[in-house]
């Protein structure tokens, strides 16, 4: 800390105290120095709770049950819901490419990346709607259906939001200007997609490999 | 520039828009944090008005001023106002007002969050209220046990409204919480390390972080009743393969860490009151950090507690009573530390160190009895008695309520510039005390004579009348006190005697600006050698320099030893987290009757999000695209 | 201070040995409680007259020692008094879990919205004893309450015998108890259950066990039939109005069993669930309109003519 005259637009001195300018510190920070990043922590904890109860509800419904999931209670098709899963987990790998590139302001490389993130994550939407429409049972079927329904709702919720960002940001990033700190912004909105991508390939892993993960599941 | 040139500089950055549009778009911490605890304090007359209504029910046996049906609104009404409308957004808003304040800042981490926070929690309470006074209020009880409440047991909307209320003050809380651990984090003022921090902001830390970890269960949890009774879903049903304990743990999941995120900061209060009124530092500032955090902790080991008599595995019980116990003990430090602390201050004997006081004979109780509750064969007597009503007002009131106000009473000339009456406020605090003991000690008596909770009324010769009409004598003389202290409130507000910017000489940084303070808080921002600052300032002690004058621009500090770390901009006012409320509120309150509603706020919302996080024309540092 | 608290509904008055063991673990944290709190109380009042006295705040390291040797020992002495409080507990609750030996009997409990059905279980289905609101017991025998609801969730609770257990819905909740005293204890339903949770309450009557034999001998008994005229223009009346819709009447065709059994009604200490002593004018105000005596009961008001009443009060009455 030095004692520099202040800019004419900063607070000054006042006189006969012992001074910390700050006006030369920079304008953001990347990772944990910035509040921001603290809040989208802290928005995936809620939501990372959110899931978590859901996941322990099914669990404990599971555990309660003779039957679990019960007769002819059709998930989608293996191949749907894979693909969905890979959708995602394939656009971690342009979203870390762009994730990386914001730090050094790279915009043509995370231009193009986040494009591709944008298109992926559309077309997993896209094989979400196969899914909800090729689920042999309904929300009101049993507590199977009701439970797994709402893995679906809340994570289709979160989908349709990423999707929504992704488009906007990435809408934001050619119409410009692009300032120096929407590279903090950038990063903090991968951060958030990848939480969606992770929650769901766990919450997916559930349902789907319920008979391996769960070794007294009676197979009907 | 003089400092004239410059508070009239940062006044006019920092001007708080007035009028009923500047009520809409506001987000000064201030602003918000004064809105969360007026509209809290009008919930608690509310709730208060309730709680008279049901104590004259059972002043007689077979009473009849209101019927059953109308007696469980009231109690289901209660319980839910106390709780979710007046409790947890109290202890928010104080915090929301003064951890800025505390640590030295100009605004919270995220401003336009708190803003959407407090529309969210006030649609969701006049959403209850509105429930109530159109003989739809909820009546299942506060904490909605599936069956009674679900589809086949509660027809109708009430229970509806119950569960949308849930969702709108837990979206409240959780806001806060975000923006009070960010701004804890990120915003102290330099030298104000974590092991630095007041004891009141420690505690808020701490609460908000259980906010965080406990409210996704009852939003979970109220989320699968309101589709069980919408969309027939069968997450209760047991039929169906559905099961209505998974109701108890996910509500009690919540529900107990909730008792603390109430009480954490009542204690913080305690500590913030006995050391400023004997004017010395918290014995054990460690020991009381770790307590507060020990008891964050193992307030999630402890829901069962709860559910003792639905005949869970005696193995999993004890576990359950251990961890009960084991609670007191974080508390018990904190007890022993306020006993030394006064044996080696300098008592000076004001109102709000008599709030203390009271916490210490009345709260005591409350605690002893916990313990008794922990106990699983105690409890299977004692649980849904009266003994258990008697317990929890024990610690609530006397573990959150009588520090609440007696803070209130030491903070009352930073929020309004004037000293609370004293004479006044002496007679408050004997009101409470006596009013208090004289409803709920009786209670102790009736629960252990076989007197269940929840009724509307008894039989005659039962033999609980007499002590039934002397609890609610007591109620009226709890009411007195309360209304006192709201009249002394309001009047002092206007006429009370000016208190300069620090009447009470305390310790902490919220006195070392004017009372209210200004806009920007703090001309300088100030830097922080010592735990107790203003006890500890040294004449010559550095101020900040350099902060943006012509926009909001706040310094970021290192998360651990404050460092100045980089300048960071919050937002001005906006009426986007205002509409953002209100769109989720039109869904949510849409999806009571079609679940339609669920989209239709997704998207208003979604809608003012937009605007919310529209990025505003930028200042400098423009990047380039790389070549 | 036992005398205090003792009613006829109060754990502190136990008549049994399961009760019992809870009073006197009430009466060990009770006393250990109480000692802690004076104790505190005096810390308390001793800390606040030495902090009035000073003339300044002790801010010496003298000071910070002593007070951390104080919390020190303090805080060690509590830990070690809540380690015993917690053994006790669990020592007492090891004692009053449910077991299976030396059982001599299985009543079935259901919660109803809001009464209470009590069946005594029998191998032969004939044998079986079916009742309402009202639990009689051998004295000195072991007997297992199974415990279920037909709705929502109550919760059991007879203090002079026992804690409380909830009724849920699909879980079989089970209670073993003994009753050692002979005796007439209330109990009343503990968990919120609607409307009418005040007033759901039945009433345990311990007897010898000859006088117990005596009574479910004649509870297994079909209904007499009606001698006069008037009580059989009553049986009339019943069977031909909506009674029948809800209550059974063992040996005539009423079966239904959405309401209490009545075969025996008129050998009944209460009627609706606890709340009014069984007697003419009580039955007669309960068929006529339940509704202003137990607001919300799910028996709707029966408007009868006022000698069809009479008759069929006087029926009722026959059911010994």
């Amino acid at each position: 800390m030095t004692l520099t005259p202040p800019a004419a637009d900063t607070t000054p001195a006042p006189i006969g105290r012992r001074l910390v300018d700050v006006s030369s510190l920079p304008k953001f920070a990347f990772g944990h120095r910035d509040p921001l990043w603290w809040g989208v922590w802290l928005l995936i904890c809620i939501e990372g709770t959110m899931f978590v109860m859901l996941a322990a509800s099914y669990v404990y419904l599971r555990g309660n049950s003779s039957q679990w999931p019960p007769a002819g209670a059709a998930n989608a098709p293996l191949a749907v819901t894979a693909s969905t899963v890979a959708l995602l987990l394939i656009s971690i790998i342009p979203t870390a490419i762009a994730f990386r590139a914001a730090l050094d302001g790279r915009l043509r490389v995370i231009q193009l990346n986040m494009v591709l993130v944008t298109l992926i994550s559309i077309a997993a939407a896209g094989t979400r709607w196969l899914e909800l429409t090729s689920i042999g049972y309904n929300w009101n079927s049993h507590a199977y259906g009701s439970v797994v329904w709402g893995f679906y709702f809340m994570h289709t919720f979160h989908l349709v939001s990423g999707v929504f960002e992704n488009l906007v940001f990435t809408a934001l990033l050619f119409i410009g200007p692009v300032e120096k700190k929407h590279m903090v912004d950038m990063r903090l909105s991968a951060i958030y997609w990848l939480f969606v991508v992770v929650a769901w390939t766990l919450l997916w892993g559930l349902f789907t490999f319920d008979s391996l993960l769960f070794r007294n599941s009676i197979i009907s | 520039m003089n400092d004239q040139e410059l508070h009239l500089r940062l006044s006019a950055t920092w001007h708080k828009p007035t009028g009923l549009w500047g009520w809409l778009t506001d987000n000064h911490h201030t602003t918000i944090g004064k809105r969360f605890i007026i509209t809290a304090f009008v919930f608690f007359i509310l709730g208060g008005i309730e709680a008279l209504i049901m104590r004259t029910q059972l002043a007689l046996p077979e009473n009849h001023v209101v019927s059953n049906d109308l007696y469980n609104q009231l109690f289901t009404t209660h319980g839910s106002t106390m709780m979710f409308l007046f409790a947890v957004p109290v202890m928010e808003g104080l915090g929301l007002y003064f951890v800025p304040l505390m640590i030295g800042t100009r605004q919270m981490a995220f401003p336009r969050l708190n803003q959407f926070a407090y529309f969210s929690y006030l649609i969701g309470g006049v959403l209850l209220y509105v429930g109530l006074f159109g003989n739809f209020g909820p009546d299942a009880g506060w904490f909605a046990y599936t069956p009674l409440s679900g589809p086949e047991f509660s027809p109708g909307k009430r229970v509806d409204v119950w569960a949308q209320m849930i969702t709108f003050t837990e979206m409240a809380a959780l806001g806060g919480a975000v923006s009070i651990i960010a701004t804890v984090f990120k915003h102290r003022a330099p030298g104000m390390s974590l092991n630095r921090m007041p004891l009141f902001v420690w505690g808020q830390l701490v609460t908000s972080f259980m906010i965080i970890f406990a409210m996704p269960s009852v939003m979970v949890a109220s989320g699968m009743l309101a589709t069980d009774r919408l969309i027939a879903t069968h997450f209760f049903n047991k039929a169906e393969g559905g099961d209505n304990l998974l109701w108890q743990h996910l509500f009690w999941f919540f529900g107990h860490p909730e008792v603390y995120i109430i009480f954490i900061p009542g204690t913080t209060m305690m500590s913030t009151l006995v050391s400023a009124f004997t004017k010395r530092p918290n014995f054990g500032y460690l020991g009381m950090v770790l307590s507060l955090i020990a008891t964050g902790f193992i307030g999630f080991g402890v829901w069962v507690h709860h559910m003792f008599a639905t005949g869970l595995p005696q193995l999993g019980l004890s576990f359950f009573t251990a961890s009960s116990v084991l609670i007191t003990i974080p508390t018990a430090f904190q007890f022993f530390s306020w006993l030394t602390t006064l044996w080696h201050g300098k008592i000076h004997f004001h109102s709000p160190i008599l709030y203390s006081f009271s916490f210490i004979v009345i709260f005591l109780i409350g605690g002893l009895t916990g313990v008794m509750l922990a106990s699983v064969p105690l409890d299977w007597q004692l649980h849904d008695t009266f003994f258990v009503v008697a317990h929890f007002h024990y610690v609530l009131i006397g573990g959150a309520i009588f520090p609440l106000l007696g803070a209130l009473t030491y903070w009352f000339p930073k929020l309004t510039g004037r000293l609370m009456n004293e004479k006044l406020s002496v007679v408050t605090v004997s009101l409470l005390f006596v009013g208090f003991n004289v409803t709920f000690f009786p209670m102790h008596q009736l629960g252990l004579m076989g007197m269940p909770r929840r009724v509307y009324t008894y039989l005659p010769n039962l033999g609980w009348t007499n002590l039934n009409l002397l609890a609610t004598v007591g109620a009226y003389i709890f009411g007195l006190g309360s209304l006192l202290f709201v009249l002394n409130a309001l009047i002092s507000a206007r006429i009370g005697v000016i208190a300069g910017d620090d009447p009470w000489g305390g310790a902490d940084l919220e006195w070392a600006t004017a009372s209210p303070p200004p806009a920007y808080n703090f001309l300088y921002v100030p830097t922080v050698r010592d735990r107790y600052p203003l006890w500890s300032m040294e004449p010559d002690q550095p101020l900040v320099t350099g902060l943006a004058t012509d926009r909001r621009e706040i310094l970021v500090t290192k998360l651990m030893d404050a460092e100045p770390d980089h300048l960071y901009e919050t937002p001005d006012p906006s009426i986007s987290p205002t509409l953002v409320a209100l769109g989720a509120g039109i869904g949510i309150i849409a999806a009571i009757f079609n679940p339609w509603g669920v989209p239709i706020g997704f998207v208003l919302a979604g809608l003012g999000l937009l605007g919310w996080f529209w990025p505003k024309p930028p200042h400098k540092e423009l990047l380039e695209p790389q070549p | 201070m036992r005398l205090l608290f003792a009613t006829f509904q109060s754990p502190l008055h136990p008549a049994g040995p399961y009760a019992r063991a809870i009073e006197r673990l009430w009466w060990v944290f009770f006393a250990i409680t109480a000692v802690i709190y004076v104790l505190m109380l005096i810390g308390f009042a001793l800390a606040v007259r030495k902090g009035a006295r000073r003339k300044q705040a002790d801010l010496s390291d003298e000071a910070t020692r002593s007070g951390a040797r104080f919390i020190t020992i303090a805080l060690s002495a509590t830990t070690v008094i809540l380690i015993g409080l917690l053994f006790t507990s669990i020592a007492t609750g090891r004692d009053i879990s449910p077991v299976d030996d030396k059982v001599t009997r299985e009543i079935k409990i259901t919660g109803h919205q809001w009464w209470w059905e009590v069946q005594y279980a029998e191998a032969r289905p004939d044998m079986i004893v079916e009742t309402a609101n009202e639990l009689h017991l051998p004295v000195g025998e072991r007997v297992k309450l199974i415990l279920d609801s037909d709705d929502v969730i109550h919760s059991l609770w007879i203090p002079n015998l026992h804690g409380k257990r909830d009724l849920i819905p699909g879980y079989d909740g089970v209670l073993t108890l003994t009753a050692d005293k002979t005796g007439t204890y209330r109990a009343q339903c503990a968990e919120f259950c609607g409307l009418q949770h005040a007033k759901m309450a039945f009433l345990v009557i311990v007897e010898p066990k000859a006088d117990f034999e005596r009574w479910l001998t004649a509870q297994r008994l079909p209904a007499p039939f009606p001698k006069t005229a008037d009580q059989q223009h009553g049986q009339q009346v019943f069977l031909t109005s909506t009674c029948v819709m809800c209550h059974a009447i063992k040996g005539t065709s009423a079966g239904a069993r959405t309401g209490p059994d009545l075969t025996h009604l008129a050998s009944r200490r209460t009627l609706g669930a606890g709340i009014l002593p069984n007697t003419l004018g009580n039955l007669h105000g309960w068929i006529a309109n339940a509704q202003t005596i137990k607001p919300g009961v799910l028996m709707p008001p029966n408007p009868l003519e006022p000698n069809d009443l009479h008759a069929l009060v006087a029926y009722l009455e026959t059911l010994q």
